[in-house]
């Protein structure tokens, strides 16, 4: 039924837009991130999963994330994997045509730009997916093609990452589908990712930008990675043991600490009666100020 | 004048292994790859195959290619002086596995390294062996001035030599003692699956086709004979089954491995490997079974790995039974991506724990 919503709102999508077939979507674009902007400049808190079609295996891994974990070396300079990068903090993007100099042929578009420069390639030339032995990437491997007068994206080979920044993972074997179709200077996207590991049903989100002509999205600046911890024993890996709940936010705002565990009935309208009934059952305890 | 013609004809047959690899890639590729930092990816191209042929040859970086789709993965680096496998799959898949390799060289194989005494990583010493070429003997009716080695085959100092003719196949020790048997008694293996040469060390090391190339034995990992290959300038490790990112590293207590010996080569390969810009490509590992990894990737099986047994560490340290540790689920979040039948999540907690209710092993030394 979700999967039958998220199709029809992608079709809706496409049909509200002018009627020219293949618009460009070259240039720069500034992100709106006023949508959900807590959850995306500062980041999600520790234990949010509201809204999050997670299963329990994700719920758990999320549980025992520490974020003392990107004090580890090798994981300070990650950076944001295609299933998140539109969910973090600005990702203002360059949008670039890939011509065959010979041809004239559309083969690709490039998107730089995004956080910690995963930039990704969208080809265009018809080119099969790679091999299940193929390495996988954190921009992925991404395949486009054009839906009436919208872009449809398929990115296959993602590395195993996150697709909230307090932890909520996202397998290898994730499948992100993208609509994305402009609206003169208006650039909407519709992403859908499928991850047969870690999600009960499809995660759907959107997102906006704006052309923005006097934007120019600079070079790759690596990230430095530096020693944060000097008795750091080798191996190091940081996690909250099994059974830790993460009770702060919903102390925070309010509410019955199930609402925050997310999963697949907690995305739709319906949740806010079981909201309401956990409510009378299970009154929240008093509101905490916060404290950053 | 005979120094030059050779300097040549190695030039000419490294134009030629170059020419067939990069004929791979597009213009469009280049412009993409002059931009990105970590697009498009070497392996996302595979090199085409006879038809009929399961096997899949990508290219992973510099002079490595894996050959995947079989028993287990293959190294392969081509060069001007010839082939080195590292591993060799199955007997059976023998015919196929040379395909594949001349479908990215016509030079000899050379070296056979052995990561593993398990059968699918060596089961192929004796066909690929044979079809090889021991780089250590004179080839065969060499004549020129001064020669007395017309027909027989023989190393420099050595030309009645009996060295044996196919590619040289090292391991471990080890791996040795476990396919051998002592005089009069059964071998496990027949002499013919035999590496014919042996290490003890901690390294050892062989430059070839330009290459530093570095055997680093693993104490007491999946078992007592693993080896990794490190390929210094193409930047690529083959691990063996040290990976395997089909599913959680299987422990063979019963061959001498452990669970603390392959998180220490994890954590090995993790320092081995150097990404090229914020985690992203760098050093390339061929697991022994599963897809291209790089840094990123091992971490995330390291982390996998030290999370779980910490878990059920805690559970022994509390006291708990094995039941009880069971209970508590504690793979519950990586069996969708690493639990098969042949080695699922109760088998590994089963494994950890068996490990840490043993005595404490006195410490390697590394």
């Amino acid at each position: 039924m979700r999967r039958l919503l998220v199709w029809a709102g992608a079709a809706l999508l496409l049909v509200a837009s002018p009627a020219a077939a293949q618009m460009d979507l070259s240039g720069e674009w500034v992100a709106h991130t006023d949508e959900d902007q807590p959850h995306r400049v500062p980041g999600a808190e520790l234990g949010d999963y509201t809204g999050l079609p997670i299963n329990e295996a994700a719920r758990q891994k999320a549980d025992s994330w520490d974020a003392s974990i990107l004090s580890q070396p090798e994981q300070q300079a990650k950076p944001h994997p295609a299933q998140y990068f539109m969910r973090g903090p600005r990702p203002d993007v360059r949008w670039t045509k890939i011509v065959d100099p010979v041809s004239g042929r559309l083969m690709a578009y490039t998107m730089v730009g995004t956080f910690g420069r995963a930039d990704r390639t969208i080809w265009m030339d018809g080119r099969p997916h790679p091999s299940e032995f193929a390495e996988h990437t954190y921009a992925g491997f991404s395949t486009g093609e054009w839906v009436d007068n919208g872009l449809k994206v398929t990115t296959t080979h993602m590395k195993t990452a996150f697709i909230q920044r307090n932890g909520v993972p996202s397998s290898y074997r994730a499948v992100m589908t993208e609509f994305f179709v402009r609206h003169g200077n208006n650039l909407l996207m519709l992403s859908i990712v499928d991850d047969p590991v870690y999600l009960d049903e499809p995660l759907v989100r959107t997102q906006n930008w704006v052309l923005a002509e006097d934007q120019h999205v600079g070079p790759a600046i690596p990230f430095e990675i530096v020693d944060e911890l000097a008795d750091r024993p080798r191996g190091w890996v940081p996690h909250w043991p099994l059974g830790t709940t993460h009770i702060e936010f919903a102390d925070r705002f309010g509410l019955p600490f199930e609402a925050t565990r997310g999963g697949k009935a907690s995305v739709y309208p319906e949740y806010m009666k079981t909201i309401e009934r956990l409510t009378r059952e299970q009154p929240p305890r008093p509101r905490k100020e916060a404290t950053r | 004048m005979m120094r030059r013609a050779a300097a040549w004809a190695c030039l000419t047959m490294s134009l030629a292994v170059l020419t067939r690899v990069s004929a791979q890639q597009s213009p469009t590729d280049l412009m993409i790859q002059s931009r990105s930092q970590e697009q498009p990816q070497s392996s996302a191209r595979r090199i085409a195959l006879p038809s009929g042929n399961p096997l899949e040859v990508l290219p992973v970086q510099g002079s490595v290619f894996m050959i995947a789709g079989g028993p287990s993965n293959i190294a392969v680096q081509v060069g001007a002086e010839g082939v080195l496998l590292v591993d060799a799959g199955t007997a059976e898949m023998s015919d196929k596995i040379l395909e594949a390799i001349h479908a990215i060289s016509d030079r000899p194989i050379n070296y056979i390294i052995d990561t593993t005494p398990d059968k699918d990583h060596y089961g192929g010493n004796e066909k690929l062996g044979v079809a090889g070429v021991n780089p250590t003997v004179a080839p065969r009716g060499l004549t020129g001035p001064g020669s007395t080695a017309t027909e027989n085959p023989g190393g420099g100092n050595n030309p009645q030599s009996l060295r044996p003719q196919g590619a040289i196949v090292f391991a471990n020790e080890n791996l040795l003692n476990r396919m051998s048997a002592p005089t009069g008694e059964t071998p496990i293996e027949p002499f013919a699956l035999w590496p014919t040469s042996t290490f003890f060390t901690r390294a050892k090391t062989i430059s070839f086709n330009d290459e530093a190339i570095e055997m680093l034995h693993v104490p007491s990992a999946h078992t007592d004979a693993d080896v990794m290959a490190f390929f210094r300038k193409s930047d690529v490790v083959a691990t063996g089954d040290i990976i395997n990112t089909l599913q959680y590293p299987f422990v063979d207590h019963k061959r001498g491995g452990s669970i603390r010996g392959v998180l220490d080569a994890l954590n090995d390969v993790i320092e081995i490997t150097v990404p090229r810009f914020n985690q992203m490509a760098g050093t390339r590992v061929v697991p022994g079974h599963g897809r291209i990894l790089n840094e990123a990737d091992v971490v995330e099986y390291r982390d996998m790995m030290t999370i779980i047994r910490d878990r059920v560490k805690l559970g022994v340290d509390e006291g708990k039974t094995r039941q009880q540790i069971k209970a508590m689920r504690p793979t519950l979040d990586y069996d969708g991506l690493y639990s098969v039948p042949s080695w699922t999540g109760e088998m590994l907690i089963d494994a950890i724990y068996d490990e840490l209710r043993q005595p404490a092993a006195p410490a390697t030394a590394r």
